[in-house]
């Protein structure tokens, strides 16, 4: 495919470089732009909503206002954090959209900070637990978090983002962004909980 | 709040190694005295990991055949074929136009010398007798200047006001008011 390798043959053309160029008319940049972020925001976006033609969706969308909207930016920011918000924003929409439409069970929103139902809660915990966690099971406590917090736990322990950069594709303040991780993280022990307290009673009768 | 409450604000910070000094120094002693602080950290630190350790996927094989296809169902003028030589189309063709500009003008500026002059007309008599004045002359107008050259008198009509708002004489240049 030509795309890949262009990018492989000139992998130090920067995003700013490609948009620019995009921006002028050179429709090849924008090809290496979507074969560079498409994997990427299609993981945020998965982590974001839970499901994946879903996510998919919102990729293809995400792409296509950033090909019809290229004039819209400003070289003030990175490339990277405004396709992130895109991103992100329609993702929120995607959100909103399901919480109006009641797609999720009503039970998940009557009780949403006790209300906890993981499906796998019986797998043997001692044997994963002190390294990793099964996918599944993170997958669904990340989908309990609160928006605020789940955004922003995934833009940086999953996709691995500085909070100065998390801060500006959310728009919202650094203390807000280093506060929203922090309580994530702690809902995120509170939910999991759960898994440690065999290993826990390990290291305690050891 | 309760002295736990305190430092839990410090954790995230804490495990990322962003806390001062200080302030780290403060969170470690606190874990050492409170067993429950120092479980809910280690967790933290678990599940932190098993985030980064997070398997990740990866598009459909036709996602960009789908978004090309959705972007010419959009703009179906639009061609989405890309060429080698796209890059240095855009100046190519600037280039093109302003070399193609910039030939007709001196092709047709070489064109009307040679045939005022092969065919005089009253007025580039009179014009010759007279002073040279700056500017160029303009042949699409020279009927009006041959009925000027009757009255012994031609304006010489120019791109600029000033050569319009002047008069010639065989004596010479004479201002006169803006016709």
């Amino acid at each position: 495919m030509i795309t890949k390798t262009i990018d492989e043959k000139k992998p130090n053309i920067s995003d700013e470089q490609l948009i620019a160029r995009f921006q002028l008319g050179d429709v090849q940049a924008y090809d290496i732009l979507v074969h560079r972020y498409k994997d990427q925001l299609l993981n945020f976006v998965f982590r974001f909503v839970g499901n994946r033609t879903d996510a998919e969706d919102i990729i293809q969308e995400t792409f296509l206002r950033v090909y019809r909207n290229k004039h819209m930016y400003k070289e003030i920011a990175k490339f990277s954090t405004w396709v992130y918000t895109i991103a992100g924003n329609l993702a929120k929409t995607e959100l909103r959209r399901r919480k109006r439409h009641k797609i999720f069970s009503v039970s998940n929103f009557v009780n949403e900070e006790k209300d906890f139902d993981i499906p796998d809660r019986d797998h043997s915990p001692e044997k994963k637990v002190d390294s990793s966690i099964q996918e599944s099971i993170i997958q669904k406590a990340i989908e309990k978090l609160p928006i605020k917090f789940k955004e922003v736990i995934v833009l940086r322990d999953i996709q691995g983002f500085a909070y100065e950069e998390i801060s500006q594709i959310l728009n919202i303040p650094l203390g807000t962004v280093k506060s929203r991780v922090n309580r994530g993280r702690l809902k995120l022990q509170e939910d999991l909980k759960f898994l440690f307290e065999n290993t826990q009673k390990n290291v305690m009768e050891r | 709040m309760t002295n736990c409450d305190k430092f839990k604000l410090h954790y995230s910070d804490y495990i990322d190694g962003e806390l001062p000094a200080d302030q780290c120094q403060e969170v470690d002693h606190h874990l050492t005295l409170c067993p429950t602080c120092r479980e809910i950290v280690r967790q933290m630190k678990i599940i932190q990991q098993s985030l980064r350790q997070i398997p990740q996927i990866a598009t459909s094989p036709d996602f960009e055949a789908k978004l090309k296809q959705q972007i010419l169902q959009q703009n179906p003028h639009r061609s989405f074929a890309t060429f080698p030589w796209q890059s240095w189309k855009l100046p190519a063709m600037g280039s093109a136009i302003v070399l193609a500009t910039v030939g007709l003008f001196l092709v047709l500026n070489n064109d009307s010398g040679p045939t005022l002059q092969s065919s005089p007309k009253p007025e580039s008599i009179i014009n010759n007798a007279a002073p040279q004045l700056p500017g160029k002359k303009n042949p699409t107008i020279s009927e009006g200047r041959s009925t000027m050259a009757t009255e012994s008198t031609t304006r010489i009509l120019d791109d600029s006001l000033r050569a319009d708002s002047m008069r010639i004489n065989p004596e010479g240049i004479q201002p006169v008011g803006v016709k």
